[in-house]
């Protein structure tokens, strides 16, 4: 009887259980569901849930990006809290143009919806499973969680969690190579640990050049959290997924030749055909000609045909050989203007460097790469150095690809193209003595007998780069954009004003002239690079 | 005679139609060049390898050997200050210690190390020196370590001295900003970012000259 009881006990014991789970999952499916209609009735119009921009911010990762209580405020009442002072509020003001995010009349607890559905946007799409797995399970993975949050923010800046060194070691089996109580111990301190003679700690110490590893303000909590993230990390679904985007992209491609192909086939059905009607021609005219009486003695041969066409009609035809020829002497003309001039010129280079990634969408300034730009006669190409500021971290082990003159090339065997380059070992960070240079194909070539300095348009004249190199973030593989001819080069001068205000040369020489030339070239408000002599020979040939 | 004139005629014609179809542009775009030497002389200009050079095809020994070249060891630019700081852990303490912004600052240097700041830092370090670029925003480069605000306790040495061979992560920055322009970011750091006040320094010498008499 008991066991029966019992049994019945269980069962109703675990249809409740059941039944809480299903009430739970319900429940927070719900919780998104209002979250999402929350988002799209009051936010969707000017943020997506992705990184993208649209008239405002990207959402996704706002909550790491910034405190609830300051994302409370800024919802509610973003002018409040700009005029408050507040840093980050005054850095987005600024950035959007000083557009205000208008105050949305929203509880707080509508709010926290909304951004609890902007953290996980995918959610009532794959239901989270966690409910059903034992609660140890979820517990593991919520350490891992907070573990990768503290990692990122805190240890990501020096080590990796594989094997390789970024400026401290990588951190893959740390936990079978170090006791755990050590490692609780140089993490708060390294310093100190140090100084008390451990035979592990003197080594690293000595083997990273004696640059201690500063101390870190995490609690023991925090050091297990982080331990258990590097032990298990979790799998970076996303890279792959961004892969396979990429990779589908790249597949529709119109391909030249096969328009080609098709156009001769066409060309041979038409010749086949004008032989066979010829043919018929030939047949049918015999035979009216035998019904006649008469011998027939047309033109036999398709070539015999158009000579009688030809002789019948000289008028036509001389018309069209006169279109014929002066048409092809224009044509020869316009050929001899593009002599030299090399616009539309795309050549693909050793290392296939995308400019849109690097000043597109990463928004890399000109300058950083081409620093010489400023201060002399060459842009420069960037030695590799400057590549290795970045690519030293980015190596591309993530798996990213990227787009290049319509192929789909991997970062990874382009960034270790600039490692092969300088005999650099990415595993233990040094550089060997047998680099060798890498042969950019150079795009923008001036005649030798033209002087032109980067320093002088640049510095001096604040021109911008994209004034003669074009919508360079745009291109993946850059091409010549302005035709680099003498009259593209006088007719920028001739109507590109000088950045006279404020240049103490420029008063000076004004205060110095005659009147009768104030008159004639300050007469209008506008001072051109002509005026000032942008138009002289020997300003360019010497 | 007429037909003979007629037949040369259309032979041009023909002549003409063909070369202006063929001259079309060569490979990716590269137009034909007329006496070429006009635009690649022989002599030596920026960013050519010797060995390519026109009339010198294949000379083995040269190739490889671009212009763009390293000076001789020791070589100086003119107007360089030789640094006496090591790139080691000494060096940057040394450098904290004892190296001071060799520029008094005004507004023109503040403006200037604006400018700079947005060209050379702002995609890691963001607009508001929080670390916050757009590579941390887009997961390039993991959330910076140093962000610049009041009380951050590095000195102008040894930011000097970090752009100058860099440190963690960051690389160094001497091949693409000169002394100057190092010291003239300092300068803004400093004054926009950690709210300090730029003449302090200044300050300090004149109340110690004050003080002395």
């Amino acid at each position: 009887m008991n066991k029966i009881i019992k049994k019945v006990k269980g069962t109703i014991l675990i249809k409740m259980s059941f039944l809480y789970i299903l009430f739970l999952f319900t429940q927070t499916s719900s919780y998104a569901q209002e979250g999402k209609d929350l988002f799209k009735a009051n936010c969707a119009a000017c943020h997506s849930v992705g990184a993208n921009r649209l008239v405002g911010p990207g959402l996704e990762g706002v909550n790491d990006r910034r405190a609830q209580e300051w994302l409370l405020s800024w919802t509610k009442n973003s002018a409040d809290l700009i005029a408050s002072g507040d840093a980050d509020a005054i850095a987005i003001f600024e950035e959007y143009g000083k557009i205000p995010m208008p105050p949305q009349s929203l509880s707080d607890e509508e709010i926290l919806k909304i951004f609890d559905y902007v953290a996980n946007p995918n959610a009532e799409t794959t239901p989270v499973k966690e409910d059903a797995t034992p609660v140890a399970g979820g517990e593991v993975s919520e350490l891992v969680l907070k573990g990768e949050k503290l990692f990122k923010a805190n240890c990501a800046a020096c080590h990796s969690i594989g094997d390789n060194k970024v400026v401290g070691p990588g951190l893959k089996g740390i936990h079978d190579r170090r006791e755990r109580e050590w490692l609780g111990k140089w993490i708060v301190n390294s310093a100190d640990l140090i100084a008390s003679g451990d035979a592990d700690a003197s080594a690293i110490f000595e083997e990273y050049n004696k640059v201690p590893m500063p101390p870190q303000p995490v609690n023991e909590d925090d050091i297990d959290a982080i331990l258990a993230y590097i032990k298990t990390p979790p799998q970076a679904a996303g890279t792959a997924k961004e892969v396979a985007e990429v990779a589908t992209t790249g597949e529709a491609e119109g391909d030249s030749s096969v328009t080609m192909i098709i156009l001769i086939v066409i060309a041979v059905i038409l010749a086949i055909l004008l032989f066979i009607l010829n043919k018929s021609r030939v047949s049918i005219a015999k035979l009216a000609a035998e019904k006649e009486g008469v011998p027939f003695n047309g033109p036999v041969s398709l070539m015999d045909a158009c000579k009688l066409i030809i002789s019948n009609n000289k008028g036509v035809v001389a018309a069209i050989v006169i279109v014929l020829f002066f048409g092809g002497l224009v044509k020869l003309m316009d050929g001899a203007m593009v002599i030299g001039v090399h616009t539309g010129y795309k050549p693909e280079q050793p290392i296939k460097f995308s400019h849109k990634v690097h000043a597109g969408d990463n928004k890399i300034d000109c300058n950083y790469c081409h620093s010489s730009a400023r201060h002399s006669k060459t842009s420069g190409i960037p030695s590799l150095n400057v590549c290795m500021n970045c690519h030293k971290f980015v190596d591309g082990s993530s798996g990213k690809t990227f787009m290049y003159n319509g192929e789909e090339y991997s970062m990874e065997t382009e960034v270790k193209k600039i490692y092969a380059a300088l005999d650099y070992d990415p595993s233990t960070q040094k550089y060997g003595d047998n680099p060798q240079p890498v042969k950019w194909i150079k795009v923008h070539n001036l005649p030798d007998h033209v002087f032109y300095s980067h320093q002088q348009h640049v510095t001096v004249g604040k021109q911008k780069c994209q004034t003669c190199h074009g919508p360079v973030e745009e291109m993946d593989v850059v091409e010549q954009y302005s035709p680099l001819t003498m009259k593209w080069c006088i007719e920028c001068h001739a109507e590109t004003g000088v950045a006279a205000a404020g240049n103490g040369y420029y008063d000076e020489m004004h205060s110095r002239m005659t009147e009768e030339y104030k008159e004639k070239w300050l007469g209008d408000d506008k001072l051109t690079v002509e005026e000032i002599g942008g138009w002289e020979c020997a300003k360019c040939h010497y | 005679m007429k037909r003979k004139y007629l037949n040369t005629l259309s032979k041009l014609t023909i002549v003409a139609v063909v070369i202006s179809i063929t001259s079309c542009k060569e490979k990716n775009g590269l137009a034909p060049e007329y006496m070429p030497d006009m635009y690649r002389s022989p002599s030596i200009e920026t960013y050519v390898d010797y060995g390519e050079l026109r009339g010198k095809q294949g000379d083995e020994q040269l190739k490889n050997k671009m212009t763009a070249r390293q000076p001789v060891e020791g070589t100086i630019p003119r107007g360089y200050i030789p640094y006496g700081y090591e790139n080691t852990a000494e060096g940057y303490i040394l450098a904290g210690e004892n190296l001071k912004n060799p520029i008094p600052y005004t507004e023109e240097i503040g403006k200037k190390g604006k400018e700079l700041y947005g060209m050379f830092c702002v995609h890691c370090h963001g607009k508001t020196g929080q670390g916050d670029g757009i590579l941390v925003e887009r997961e390039k480069f993991p959330p910076l370590p140093v962000k610049f605000k009041e009380g951050l306790d590095i000195s102008e040495g040894k930011m000097f001295h970090t752009i100058t061979y860099g440190k963690g992560l960051m690389g160094s920055h001497s091949s693409q900003l000169n002394q100057n322009e190092r010291w003239e970011l300092v300068h803004y750091i400093r004054t926009d970012f950690m709210k300090e006040n730029p003449n302090k320094i200044v300050e300090e010498v004149t109340q110690e000259a004050e003080s002395i008499q």
